[in-house]
């Protein structure tokens, strides 16, 4: 066992859960040691859950029932104690952590009180983060915990871009605003591509697109600090997801529910997860079938629901160059942004107007696995296709809670 | 003698146009309001023209202005549920007074006729599609005034605006985009609610809220009385608040947060709108002549001081005729407006007597 902290991280998607180790030394560099990604979580389908393991150069899959987060979670830590992986401190992320909390925070009883409070704020993330934990309390009792936020990097966004004009009453009783998702990924966006163009990290005005295979968001990034976020209160909210409505008139969600007495929580459902992509295609929530469909032909709803992710991905992104006044980069992140070459050739269409232009040939041949500049030569803004390290991020977070702990030891 | 009707509920506004000259009113939208209107007017004797707008016309009624018939009284009556509240005063009011003065000009209004043929991948939501079917999509707004303040940006540059962002700004402000006449992004959805908030409106909010104001007790309709008359400019201000109120660039504290917000919406969904055109060729920003506009489009053109910009620096209030306020510089030019609701409806009916001189 090297010198330093094996830090544990585990990160809840809507049908997945990856886990990895990092080593982190004392000037907080963090080396992965081991992952894992547990597929199809919870899913019905004709495709079996498995499971897949990266250790030492080696790799290992398995086929096994995963019918939900904390049973994939306990098939992973069981592994990684049969392979007598060292961990030290384990971090989760949750996904939104309301008004409670504003940074990552170690895990005691009390926050584990507010955790619990913060479940009615994203009913179907928060909980299973909440399962993970547990699980983790009792295959791997009196490890250190910690839980990182989503909603902590979109504290900057300023009151004129979260206030939601509703009766000051309910403002406050309910703790009604937009908080906005995806901020570790955000996170390491802001930092690694200015670093990567030669832009000054405090000094840049990004549009970042995380699309993600279930929920996907856009942010304005200024200066590293995040300035608004296309989702809402929840994760409802925002572009056209594999299953989520996105933006919709809220009078809709009161008309349905009046006129067709439906009830509250049906509805919900509905729009959570029965329209998006599968709402609009009406048989398939993925990206690359509906993109497959496409017929061209009069009732094509596969072209009509790519039509539509697109038309909303290019709105938000320009609306996030005009309210920061035109930007050094636009970056597309996470599963299908990093792709899906289809998606990033049309949202980047017809944007010459802001001084976007794409390279179509180095866009078709982007690398999967690495960031590729995108944009052409003679385009002002610089356009990425970069993966996303929300793992690296939760680490990081780790390794700085615990210098923080050991200074304020010494200090007493 | 024009009489001209325009729902806003709780009350109707009623307007007789006179030799050239408006007579506004509001009456309260409650039994007998059209016994109280014909009291007011003195009898209708003198009437011969009656305009009706209609501030959602579904997917059946098609034309911006046009003759009511017996055949299109019957798909206003089933357009009524869309927007419950305003059209049932659209259909009263019809009914009410072509009975009364069957040999006068019946014209209807339609709000939403030019957005009748939005591409569907703009119109509809992501729900699943059997709602969808059932004319569950987004409607568009303000199409009489958007349409209008296109076809004025026509005449005064021959042609050569091809793509304008057009910017309602009133206690219901909206935005459209529009190519070649014909609209291609808007900011309304299936109501008014959507998009940008209003006085008393909430705007673009998560419908999230709704599922859990319910759950804790509230009734749809104190959410529905809670979002659309209770919220917007007046929520923020903490008491009722008009646009005008907020249009002043000093104010308390309450004012100067809704003030900040509304800005922050409209230029949001100018960038949105933008990206839908592929870029602009102007901008033309509109509203009733008792506003002072000017400061605040001022303030909207800074943040696009990026894509190059240029307000003149004594450009002042509008006149009321369409008025270039860019520099000769700006890389694309923008117009104000100053359009009287009242005057533009009856130009509205003015166009249509026009076209079928025209046709003879």
């Amino acid at each position: 066992m090297k010198k330093g902290q094996y830090i544990l991280v585990f990160n809840c998607g809507s049908s997945s859960l990856s886990c990895k180790i990092f080593h982190c030394d004392e000037a907080a560099n963090a080396e992965l040691v081991f992952s894992a990604k547990a597929h199809r979580v919870g899913v019905e389908g004709k495709e079996a859950s498995f499971l897949q393991y990266q250790i030492a150069g080696i790799s290992a899959k398995v086929v096994v029932p995963l019918p939900d987060h904390r049973t994939a979670a306990r098939q992973i830590l069981e592994y990684i104690r049969s392979r007598n992986v060292p961990v030290n401190m384990i971090g989760h992320r949750f996904v939104h952590g309301g008004d409670f909390f504003k940074e990552s925070v170690i895990i005691d009883r009390s926050v584990m009180e507010r955790l619990q409070q913060c479940v009615p704020l994203a009913p179907i993330h928060n909980p299973v983060s909440l399962s993970v934990m547990h699980e983790c309390r009792k295959t791997m009792p009196g490890l250190p915990a910690y839980a990182v936020f989503d909603t902590a990097f979109h504290t900057t966004i300023p009151d004129y871009a979260y206030t939601y004009p509703v009766p000051q009453s309910i403002r406050e009783r309910f703790h009604y605003r937009k908080y906005g998702f995806h901020g570790l990924s955000y996170k390491y966006i802001a930092r690694a591509a200015p670093a990567l163009l030669n832009l000054p990290a405090d000094k840049s005005k990004m549009v970042v697109c995380h699309l993600g295979t279930g929920g996907s968001s856009v942010s304005a990034i200024r200066n590293g600090a995040s300035r608004d976020n296309s989702m809402g209160y929840s994760p409802l909210m925002g572009l056209l997801m594999s299953t989520r409505c996105g933006d919709i008139d809220p009078m809709l969600a009161i008309y349905l529910a009046v006129t067709y007495d439906m009830r509250p929580d049906d509805l919900l459902n509905m729009l959570t997860e029965k329209s998006g992509l599968l709402g609009v295609a009406g048989f398939s929530s993925d990206l690359r079938d509906i993109i497959g469909s496409v017929t061209g032909q009069e009732d094509d709803r596969a072209g009509l629901a790519l039509c539509m992710y697109v038309h909303r991905l290019k709105k938000y992104i320009g609306s996030f160059v005009a309210v920061l006044g035109g930007i050094d980069a636009l970056v597309f992140t996470d599963d299908i942004g990093v792709t899906n070459w289809l998606v990033r050739e049309k949202a980047c269409e017809a944007m010459q107007w802001c001084g976007l232009k794409l390279d179509r040939k180095a866009n078709r041949s982007a690398s999967l696995t690495d960031a590729t500049l995108i944009s052409a030569a003679d385009s002002r803004i610089k356009v990425l296709s970069m993966p996303t390290r929300e793992e690296l991020i939760i680490a990081e977070e780790g390794a700085r809670l615990i210098a923080r702990r050991e200074a304020n030891d010494s200090a007493v | 003698m024009i009489l001209l009707f325009d729902p806003a509920p709780p009350c109707i506004q009623w307007c007789l146009v006179r030799n050239g000259s408006a007579d506004a009113h509001a009456v309260e939208a409650k039994a007998g309001w059209q016994e109280k209107i014909t009291a007011d007017l003195d009898g209708c004797g003198h009437v011969k023209t009656i305009g009706y707008v209609l501030h959602n016309g579904g997917d059946t009624i098609r034309d911006a202005v046009g003759p009511i018939t017996k055949e299109s009284l019957a798909r206003l009556a089933d357009c009524v549920n869309l927007l419950p509240e305003h059209n049932s005063l659209t259909l009263a009011a019809c009914r009410h007074w072509m009975e009364c003065l069957p040999n006068a000009r019946h014209i209807l209004l339609c709000d939403t006729a030019f957005f009748a043929h939005l591409p569907s991948h703009v119109r509809d939501y992501a729900v699943p599609h059997a709602l969808t079917r059932r004319g569950l999509h987004r409607y568009g707004g303000s199409g009489l005034g958007h349409e209008w303040a296109w076809k004025q940006i026509q005449a005064l540059t021959g042609g050569a605006a091809r793509k304008i962002v057009s910017i309602h700004l009133g206690n219901h402000s909206n935005l459209a985009a529009i190519q070649d006449g014909h609209p291609l992004e808007t900011t309304v959805g299936f109501t008014h609610l959507e998009g940008i908030m209003s006085a008393e409106g909430c705007g673009d909010i998560d419908p999230t809220i709704i599922f859990q104001l319910k759950a804790a007790g509230f009734t749809y309709s104190i959410i529905n009385r809670m979002l659309s008359t209770q919220s917007g400019f007046s929520a923020l201000a903490g008491k009722p608040c008009q646009l005008s109120d907020i249009l002043v660039q000093s104010s308390p504290s309450g004012l100067a947060l809704a003030r900040r917000v509304f800005l922050y919406q409209i230029v949001k969904y100018t960038g949105a709108l933008l990206a839908a055109l592929d870029g602009a060729d102007a901008f033309v920003l509109h509203s009733a002549p008792s506003l002072d506009i000017m400061p605040f489009v001022r303030e909207i053109c800074q943040a696009f001081a990026f894509l190059g910009i240029r307000l003149q620096p004594e450009a002042g209030r509008c006149n009321g005729m369409l008025q270039q306020v860019s520099t000769a510089d700006s890389a694309m030019p923008v117009f104000v407006m100053a359009c009287d609701r009242w005057t533009m409806l009856n130009r509205w009916i003015q166009s249509l007597a026009n076209k079928k001189e025209h046709a003879k």
